[in-house]
């Protein structure tokens, strides 16, 4: 009885520490952002902080950094060279190291937003 | 105690599963483009042309399909653009007739049909140029994600138009899956459309 409890203690014990090395390895986006229906797009980093949408995103080139939009919006936004459709999440992945800037509906003054990978 | 094993089996499975899964992630096809993920389904879109034929841009077997939008005015970006794609249509040689390739007009008050395809086809006869009424070209920009406003200049006919700049690659299945930011892509739009053209 006790090595049949043991076992399914060791069970336990090895789905769990899979499932958090999973969630740990599991690649997370370079950079997330977040459109609330009715609301402006934000930055969302780690640990819960949230930031207004900066002119210019610097990324990490580390492998290929991607960008993900989650627009629950009910309107398609325009993020620089990236476009999130109503209701739908999208990745976009940088292949190389560079400067890419497009015509953003977020920033009517400077009219751009510049994803900057280095 | 039927149960017991039963659970640690699963657990076993699970995990296993779990493990697997960045597996089957990377299965996924690597562009050198921009990659889009999940790749977006477009709609189609009808204009018609000059000469009374019209162009829909329905996906077609064995068919990838480039797209830009520009203007024929365009001081810069568009002429090179186009540029480039006439010169990764040389190098993909024959396969380059299968791609379907077109310049879609952001300004469609001044490029009319035709203007729109004697400017495209100044590059490359096989080069497509579109324009039509402003509400499809709005829903084309619309579906692909492109902005343009116009600056207004001396007069009513002379202005310029800030537009989106990226090219948009589509599978055969119509599917938008890769993009490319304007300069220096010409490279990766040819290496991407040998394996779109696979």
């Amino acid at each position: 009885m006790r090595s049949r409890v043991r076992t399914l203690l060791f069970g336990l014990a090895g789905a769990g520490a899979v499932v958090l090395l999973a969630l740990a390895l599991w690649p997370r986006p370079a950079v997330d952002i977040r459109i609330p229906r009715g609301g402006f797009a934000a930055l969302h980093q780690r640990f819960g902080r949230v930031v207004a949408m900066p002119d210019t995103i610097v990324v990490a080139a580390g492998g290929r950094p991607r960008v993900r939009i989650t627009n629950a919006d009910t309107t398609t936004h325009q993020l620089g060279l990236f476009s999130a459709p109503p209701g739908q999440t999208v990745e976009y992945t940088l292949p190389t190291p560079g400067t890419y800037t497009g015509l953003c509906s977020v920033h009517p003054t400077s009219e751009t937003l510049t994803f900057v990978v280095r | 105690m039927q149960f017991v094993r039963r659970l640690t089996r699963r657990f076993r499975v699970a995990s296993i599963g779990l493990l697997l899964l960045p597996l089957v992630a990377c299965g996924a096809p690597t562009w050198e483009g921009i990659a889009i993920d999940p790749p977006r389904e477009v709609p189609s879109f009808t204009f018609a042309l000059s000469n009374g034929d019209t162009v829909r841009t329905a996906p077609e077997a064995g068919r990838p399909t480039m797209v830009f939008f520009g203007y024929t005015h365009c001081p810069d970006v568009c002429p090179l653009t186009l540029a480039d794609w006439a010169k990764i249509k040389r190098e993909l040689g024959a396969d380059g007739a299968r791609v379907r390739w077109y310049f879609v007009t952001v300004d469609p008050t001044r490029d009319t049909p035709s203007v729109a395809q004697a400017y495209a086809q100044q590059f490359d006869s096989a080069f497509v140029g579109l324009s039509g009424d402003s509400a499809t070209i709005a829903d084309m920009q619309r579906a692909f994600g492109v902005t343009s406003y116009l600056t207004p200049g001396a007069s009513d006919t002379d202005y310029l138009v800030s537009h989106s700049s990226q090219v948009f690659a589509l599978d055969e299945g119509g599917r938008l899956v890769t993009m490319y930011p304007f300069n220096g892509a010409s490279s990766a739009m040819l290496a991407d459309l040998r394996q779109l053209l696979r």
